[in-house]
């Protein structure tokens, strides 16, 4: 490990002042540099094939899914609560929605309404197994999305053909070629959600609850914060999103089913995709620190992976061990800054 | 992590025979739990020939692949990291049988002994994200876990991998010692070696200590950093074998572009039945055994009855909940004992 040990402690060679808070500097704004590289990078490569409307477009367009669950993620993850369900809960929630609309010929609200609601129940399930069980919420939500995956099997099983429900209603296609002011109205869903978590945890008594409860849950209990209702709250927006977000993604490929939700990188849903952006933007595992907008830019720098990858048609094992570098290196430079912090 | 410590409103008041019994119940609940589920699809399922030695047999061969990544997966869970890169290491060790046993044509022995070392090498990686850049072990295998898969998928060139000289199906599969295949034999050689290992060795109380509290075993002298090292690398060449296993039975690599390879998936709930603590320090690996063995009655008797889809993945969950039930269960116990 020569980095880390090649840098000698503060005390018994002084760096200059100004090299450190520079270095500093550097490290807490890298994603930030890490994008604007990457975009320099696929210009270049792909010229006017990259560099155009239509392109930033679908890479908005591509993020919005991800991104309307993203900042209730992060909000999770600050709180000190990880979800390895979103995966399933969306699956089951698109499943529901498109059993009502299309085999019960339900109106396309009362399908939604009923998705939202089966999330939120999922969610409050969840909450549940954390808060009475007691038991930690990375195994907690695997054993529920389990669940929820199972139930969405059951359902395709049952309506479905090949684990899947077609939805042939062109109206659902105009939720997602929809624009304003030429922007997607998906992309202004993300950044509405967006300010909506910003202003909550940086502004608002329950965000500094939240950072409290994700910093020390039993110091937090003991000055009086409701530490269950706290995890339940963000456990059913955090289902209730990503159900709403699947709904969307569903509509766009008019099919819904176990195996269908929206996936970040190059490699696939993975275990948690939102998890990876989470983490790519510095939010710690273990709660407590981390701020929303970073997500936002980490989330962006896949998109444009992935739709700058496509464009310039790189090999599939060039596409996923881009990916795989670029996870990694976040992890090196999240473990940089933690070094840097802590001296 | 937000661990849940609300102080329980005092603990349940019992009589001493009734709770012994309770407590004998759960701590074989996997063994009752195997024999009831025997005898159910013994009933259920005579006519697929359940209980027949070909099914039985099979039932083991079932078991063998998780219970090989789950042993490596006990080994990393006691000392308090979790290993999520089962199909990143799978494939790289599917692949390399791919390219030095069929492609270069090594001989048997040396060609496994390379993708055992290449699979080390993979666990060995992880350590260093692990240990030096002290990034907790699930993220770190998360993340590793992308990179080997682009790593399998440049050394193959993304092409499958048809893997059709004899030798390696023969070894693994074919020679059998009462009428078991070999393969079935080293996972119960694995096991009994990690029951050792962890019982009656300083490693293992090593690893329960590391497991227990880092900052503890650290300060008493035990050689965390090492002892984090060496269960990553044991996991990645339980793992590896598991790899080359399943591609000798397949007869082809089992990486489909950046998809396929062994999931961690049934290895993890099977160490969650088993009682391994999440973060690490307590457990016994023979209960894994026999949640390894559940599992694979369960699953093979749901297969014969020809269930939808659905119903199987509906039974997953389900044994999942059981699962973390039982650990309530138990450390409900555990708290009315003291």
């Amino acid at each position: 490990m020569a980095t880390l040990s090649n840098v000698q402690p503060a005390d018994t060679s002084p760096t200059p002042r100004r090299t450190r808070a520079v270095i500093q500097f550097l490290l807490n704004n890298g994603i930030i540099l890490a994008l604007i590289v990457e975009v320099l990078i696929f210009a270049w490569l792909g010229k006017e094939k990259f560099v155009s409307i239509d392109v930033f477009k679908i890479i908005l367009q591509n993020a919005s899914i991800v991104g309307i669950i993203m900042p209730v993620y992060t909000m999770a993850m600050i709180s000190g609560q990880v979800d390895f369900s979103t995966t399933q809960v969306g699956a089951l929630a698109g499943t529901i929605f498109a059993l009502l609309l299309t085999i019960f010929k339900l109106p396309w609200w009362v399908a939604g309404l009923a998705a939202i609601a089966v999330s939120i129940i999922v969610g409050a399930l969840n909450s549940w197994v954390i808060i009475r069980l007691k038991i930690p919420s990375i195994v907690a939500t695997l054993v529920v999305g389990a669940l929820a995956y199972g139930i969405a099997y059951l359902i395709t099983d049952a309506y479905g053909n090949a684990s899947l429900i077609r939805m042939i209603v062109p109206q659902l296609r105009q939720i997602w070629s929809a624009e304003i002011i030429g922007i997607p109205a998906t992309v202004w869903i993300m950044i509405g959600m967006y300010v909506i978590v910003y202003i909550v945890l940086n502004h608002t008594k329950l965000g500094a609850h939240l950072y409290a409860l994700g910093a020390n849950p039993d110091a937090s209990r003991r000055t009086g914060i409701k530490v269950s209702h706290l995890i339940a709250i963000v456990m059913m927006v955090l289902a209730m999103t990503t159900g709403i977000a699947n709904v969307l993604f569903n509509a766009r490929g008019m099919s819904a089913g176990p195996n269908i939700s929206p996936a970040l990188t190059a490699s696939g849903a993975g275990i948690a995709v939102t998890l990876v952006g989470a983490l790519f933007a510095g939010i710690g595992l273990f709660g407590g620190t981390g701020r929303v907008e970073f997500t936002l830019v980490g989330l962006l720098f896949f998109s444009i992976l992935l739709v700058g990858m496509s464009v310039i048609d790189f090999p599939a094992q060039v596409r996923v061990a881009v990916d795989g570098i670029a996870i990694v290196f976040a992890l090196l430079l999240d473990s940089l800054r933690r070094y840097y912090a802590s001296r | 992590m937000a661990q849940q410590t609300l102080t329980d409103p005092g603990a349940p008041v019992i009589s001493e025979r009734i709770r012994r019994a309770l407590e004998f119940l759960l701590n074989n609940s996997l063994l009752f739990a195997t024999l009831i589920l025997i005898a159910l699809f013994a009933v259920i399922a005579r006519e697929m020939n359940f209980l027949s030695f070909e099914n039985l047999v099979n039932i083991l061969m079932v078991a063998t692949l998780n219970g090989l990544v789950a042993c490596g997966l006990t080994i990393t869970m006691l000392a308090g990291n979790i290993d999520f890169s089962t199909q990143g290491v799978s494939a790289i060790a599917s692949i390399l049988v791919g390219v030095i046993f069929q492609q270069m044509g090594l001989p048997l022995l040396p060609s496994i002994l390379l993708v055992i070392m290449g699979a080390a090498l993979a666990g060995f990686a992880t350590g260093i994200l692990i240990v030096n850049f002290k990034i907790p072990g699930l993220v770190a295998t998360i993340a590793v876990n992308g990179s080997f898969v682009a790593l399998a998928m440049f050394l193959s060139n993304n092409k499958q991998i048809n893997v059709v000289r004899p030798e390696m199906t023969s070894f693994w599969l074919t020679s059998s010692l009462l009428g078991i295949p070999f393969t079935v034999w080293f996972m119960f050689g694995c096991f009994v070696l990690a029951y050792i290992m962890l019982n009656h060795t300083k490693l293992g109380a090593h690893i329960y200590a590391t497991g227990a509290n880092l900052n503890a075993a650290r300060l008493n002298g035990v050689p965390v950093n090492r002892v984090i090292r060496i269960t990553l690398i044991l996991s990645a060449i339980c793992i590896g074998v598991a790899g080359i296993v399943s591609t000798a039975r397949s007869g082809i690599t089992i990486l489909f572009g950046s998809s396929g390879g062994l999931a961690t998936g049934d290895a993890f709930l099977a160490v969650l039945l088993g009682g391994i603590a999440l973060f690490g320090g307590s457990g016994k690996i023979e209960q894994i055994f026999m949640a390894i063995i559940f599992l694979a009655v369960l699953f093979n008797g749901l297969s014969l009855l020809a269930l939808p889809t659905g119903v199987w993945f509906a039974i997953r969950g389900l044994a999942y909940l059981l699962a973390i039930i039982l650990g309530v269960a138990r450390g409900w116990f555990a708290k009315a004992k003291a």
